[in-house]
């Protein structure tokens, strides 16, 4: 990297008197680059090189019982190959994490949108109902897969409630059966994350100028008209932010689901993430799981990518 | 057209838990009026647009236009036009989705709304435009969307709100002269609120002052510059504003004077109203320019000249009579030495006298004239 | 639109919405409190009749945690507690002082490009299942695996973009006239930088450290596959525990859970401003 190079040499800014500063002005450029420098080094060094590794190792097929990576074998695209074509557990869990993203993202924005909504109500104990409903957001993912991993026992308070609702005949075996898995997984998910969409569109309405939404009703708009037509458009680029960071980590879900189900019973909750985890961790194909790893990246920035476009353009405007 | 409405406001008086806002205003606004309520920030004169557009609801008191009240009337059905300080431009929609919104959301005809932005659109002068992005636009065509989009409604009194305090220098004047030519074409009752006095004299008629909730005058430019009824009115306008001086009338032998301790002024008998005693606390006010450089017998009153400002085709100087500092605004070509004392005087249809507790005008408003010419 | 009361429909949803939220936390602390009969009686019991703070000694008592040793969990949980407390410090630290520096780096003299945070974004978007792995390898190769160095250096790189990022937001709200002042005082540009923006982000940095400390807190990922035996961290302990088919141990993992929660929880209300802003990489202000 050029900014590596370049403040190699002893700039010494912080010592010159102003005159001198200001003959050497180009020099500015110098400082700035001493300290963006730990940061890119660490980013090189603890990022770059491994996915660098793994890249290389996904054309590969090696295996760490089979010594070192340096003499693995080159396979060329095999390992993708055998991922697209033949690999159904593959394809399933990447139909799946992105079943799950889509209906998780809708729950959690349906919610946050309406609860920021009532927030722009009046009414006692507002600042402290605002801080206890963001709470989950704080809860650590782990505590939170493992909270509802209790409460979805068979013999737990879900259960109780539902048996009490419906009858004993009425409760599931929440981890034993697909469809309760997963429904388990979402409500976990959603429980988690709805908070973040509360918070993130609640900040994107309170910035909405007064006067856009004074200016509607004095034309003559009802309210449902004021936030369709005026609000709504408003806040598409925070929607957008909200989204892609949101849809960027239900695709990388792995710590809920490996305290709830362990992507169990059998693959049905299996997400991407835990099928490239088992792939490397449990039956050490490393290799192929390299190449899994970036076939998810490919097609995540393909996907953010069409969400995103807008989304950058919001990012630089804050940055001015 | 609708016929033009007069606005009346009675008793109008808005609160917010225990301050007051509006402090039980009345105002008549006749029809085809062009009127500014101004007044410094904080005043009550943003609350009383707001009432008066249906954004708030009075406290107490009553919105009458054309003789029927509109309060509880909600804003969509009062038929007033407001124009934002910062426009509110929608900036997701295009200039024309911008001029058409209010018929759009009333479910107009399509080809009446298509008629009726062009039409607007000429008036306002964004035919060009008509399909750019708010985002391209200059903070006068923006402006001009504003008053566009609020136009096409047909509203029958039009607000406008600090119009010209967003513009650059270059282009308010430009755009005082097209509101001026806009409210000719138009013809109908405007309402401009604003803290600024050179805004409201170049758009307005007539002047509503406000401070504190209260309005202080109602009147013409000429004579809420000329004759301000409060104190506040003659502090508010003018720059350098109205000197004011406090003190009490002393009446020595046949000559009247107002006095603070050393401090004195000679008064013409005219000046003093009927049953203003000795001894009352007054304020007497009398204008920088009112002030006349003048010897022997003619002066009023002998002042320190302390500072001198040139300020190109005239100078203001700084005078010091007693614990009385006041500006005066002489032709460049006046001698004036910094450390000499001046003699001086002002006609008395020029002084101002106004109770001192209440700050309100004791000597009689004189019918309309040319106050300073 | 003037603000409008809220009707009692709305009131009854926002109701609902609180103890949905609550629920979960409620049902987590009062099994943490219940005594070992309790754990898991049938039918589940909410509140115990005989609240007990037992489980949180237990969790920190070797020989007793080996009296439930059911499928091999006889470790207590203070070198996990230990061992969150040691990575999450030091790599927090790290990550927030080399974020400072870019931050301002990136602030004041960068042309942070169009690109910039498409590229951030990028990197996020990589599994950390997949990152993992070479992480493994290298790290076995160099001797880093196990440790502590490793992990910190994984919990630097991974939090480094949050902390700049969010830090960038802050010195961007700083003026630059005010630095420039200072430097017609006779400073340096660094010593403006360090004298006058730093003070005045004060409170940005404060809850930027707190927020990156939250994420170095909840990691498990590289925790999981980084740890054989030298090293623990609370989540990772927390999933030995539910491994262990130790449906008999719920008070004490819901003391853990508990143990690892409290702490985030507190520093969560205490950046609550600034949640929106950290978690959007500075994009949304407030």
């Amino acid at each position: 990297m050029t900014a590596a190079v370049e403040s190699q040499e002893p700039t010494a800014v912080p010592t010159q008197r102003p005159a001198a500063r200001r003959a050497r002005r180009p020099r500015r450029l110098g400082l700035g680059r001493i300290l963006t420098l730990p940061g890119q080094m660490v980013s090189v060094i603890v990022l770059v090189v491994p996915l660098s590794v793994a890249f290389y190792m996904s054309f590969t097929d090696w295996s760490p019982t089979r010594g070192s990576l340096l003499d693995a074998a080159f396979v060329g695209l095999e390992n993708y190959w055998e991922l697209l074509v033949y690999d159904t557990r593959f394809i399933e869990a990447v139909i799946r994490t992105l079943a799950l993203t889509v209906v998780c993202l809708s729950l959690e924005f349906t919610l946050g949108l309406g609860l920021a909504v009532l927030f722009l109500r009046k009414f006692r104990g507002k600042s402290l109902l605002f801080s206890v409903l963001l709470t989950p957001m704080m809860v650590l993912p782990v505590v939170v897969g493992y909270t509802f991993w209790m409460l979805f026992q068979s013999n737990g308070p879900i259960n109780q409630i539902i048996a009490f609702l419906f009858g004993a005949d009425a409760t599931p075996e929440w981890f034993r059966e697909a469809p309760f898995a997963m429904t388990a997984v979402i409500v976990t998910e959603v429980w988690h994350w709805t908070p973040l969409f509360f918070l993130i569109l609640l900040s994107g309405l309170n910035a909405v100028p007064d006067n856009l939404t004074r200016a509607a009703v004095i034309l003559g708009a009802k309210p449902r008209q004021v936030f369709w037509r005026v609000i709504f458009p408003v806040l598409k680029p925070v929607i957008m932010v909200a989204l892609v960071i949101r849809s960027m980590e239900v695709i990388k879900l792995f710590d809920e689901v490996f305290m709830l189900t362990r992507g169990g019973p059998g693959t049905a909750t299996e997400t991407i993430s835990l099928y490239i985890y088992k792939l490397a961790f449990a039956d050490f194909q490393l290799a192929y799981g390299a190449a899994a790893a970036f076939l998810v990246l490919v097609g995540t920035l393909f996907l953010v990518s069409l969400l995103l476009t807008p989304v950058s353009e919001q990012l630089i405007k804050s940055r001015r | 057209m609708t016929a033009a409405p007069k606005l009346e406001l009675r008793g109008l008086r808005k609160d917010f838990g225990g301050f007051t806002a509006v402090d039980s205003i009345d105002l008549e606004i006749e029809a085809g009026d062009t009127v500014a309520l101004l007044g410094p920030s904080g005043c009550g004169k943003s609350t009383t647009l707001n009432m008066i557009v249906g954004l708030e609801e009075p406290t107490s008191g009553d919105i009458l236009v054309d003789g029927r009240s509109v309060v509880g009337v909600p804003p969509q059905d009062r038929n007033i036009g407001l124009v934002f300080q910062d426009y509110a431009v929608f900036t997701h929609m295009s200039v024309r989705k911008n001029l058409s919104f209010g018929l759009e959301i009333r479910r107009r005809p399509r080809a009446e709304i298509g008629r009726a932005v062009d039409e607007v659109a000429e008036l306002v002068g964004l035919s060009e435009v008509l399909d750019e992005s708010p985002r391209v636009l200059s903070s006068s065509q923006l402006q001009r969307v504003g008053i566009g989009r609020t136009l096409i409604m047909k509203p029958s009194l039009l607000l406008l709100d600090e119009p010209l305090s967003n513009l650059e220098t270059e282009l308010r004047t430009a755009m005082r002269q097209q509101l001026r030519q806009l409210q000719l074409e138009y013809g109908q009752t405007l309402i401009y609120v604003t803290h600024d006095q050179i805004e409201a004299i170049s758009l307005a008629n007539k002047i509503a002052v406000m401070s504190m909730g209260a309005i202080r005058q109602f009147d013409s430019a000429d004579r809420t510059y000329g004759q301000p009824a409060h104190t506040f009115v003659a502090s508010f306008l003018g720059s350098p504003p109205m000197n004011l001086m406090e003190g009490e009338l002393r009446r020595e032998g046949r000559a009247l004077c107002f006095a603070n301790g050393s401090a004195a002024i000679a008064l013409p008998q005219e000046v003093l109203p009927h049953g203003v005693e000795e001894g009352r606390d007054l304020v007497l006010g009398i204008r920088p320019e009112s002030l006349q450089v003048a010897a022997g017998e003619a002066a009023m009153l002998e002042a320190r000249v302390t500072l001198v400002e040139p300020m190109g085709p005239e100078k203001i100087a700084t005078l010091r009579i007693g614990n009385w500092e006041l500006k005066g605004l002489f032709a460049a070509g006046t001698r004036l030495v910094e450390g000499e004392f001046l003699s001086l005087t002002a006609q008395a249809t020029q002084i101002c006298l106004f109770d001192g507790a209440s700050g309100v005008r004791l000597n009689p408003l004189r019918p309309e004239e040319p106050a300073w010419a | 639109m003037p603000a409008r009361p809220l009707g009692v429909p709305l009131a009854l949803v926002l109701a609902t919405a609180l103890v949905l939220t609550l629920f979960p936390i409620f049902w987590i602390v009062m099994t943490a409190i219940k005594p070992p009969t309790d754990w898991n009686a049938v039918p589940a019991i909410w509140v115990p009749a005989e609240p007990t703070l037992v489980n949180f000694k237990t969790l920190f008592d070797a020989e007793a945690i080996r009296e439930y040793g059911v499928g091999g969990v006889s470790q207590s949980a203070t070198a996990a507690v230990g061992g969150s407390i040691l990575a999450s410090v030091v790599a927090t630290a790290l990550s927030v002082l080399i974020g400072l520096l870019a931050a301002i780096g990136l602030s004041r003299y960068g042309n942070a490009g169009r690109a910039t945070p498409l590229v951030i974004l990028s990197a996020r978007m990589f599994p950390p299942a997949a990152i993992a792995v070479p992480f493994v390898i290298i790290f076995s190769a160099i001797n880093l695996i196990d440790t502590y160095v490793g992990l910190i250096a994984i919990y630097v790189a991974i939090t480094l973009p949050f902390s700049t990022w969010m830090l960038k937001s802050f010195v961007d709200d700083v003026p630059r006239e005010i630095e420039e002042a200072e430097m017609i005082d006779g400073r340096s540009r660094l010593m403006a930088h360090l004298t006058v923006t730093i003070p005045l982000i004060r409170g940005g940095l404060f809850s930027t450290t707190l927020f990156i400390f939250i994420l170095n807190w909840s990691e498990f990922l590289f925790a999981l596959v980084l740890s054989y035996s030298s090293i623990n961290t609370i989540p990772v302990q927390l999933a030995k525990y539910v491994t262990a088919m130790a449906g008999t141990l719920y008070g004490v993992q819901a003391a853990l859970a508990v143990v690892a929660m409290v702490p985030l929880v507190v520093f969560g209300f205490l950046i609550q401003k600034h949640l929106a802003r950290g978690m959007t990489f500075g994009a949304i202000k407030r």
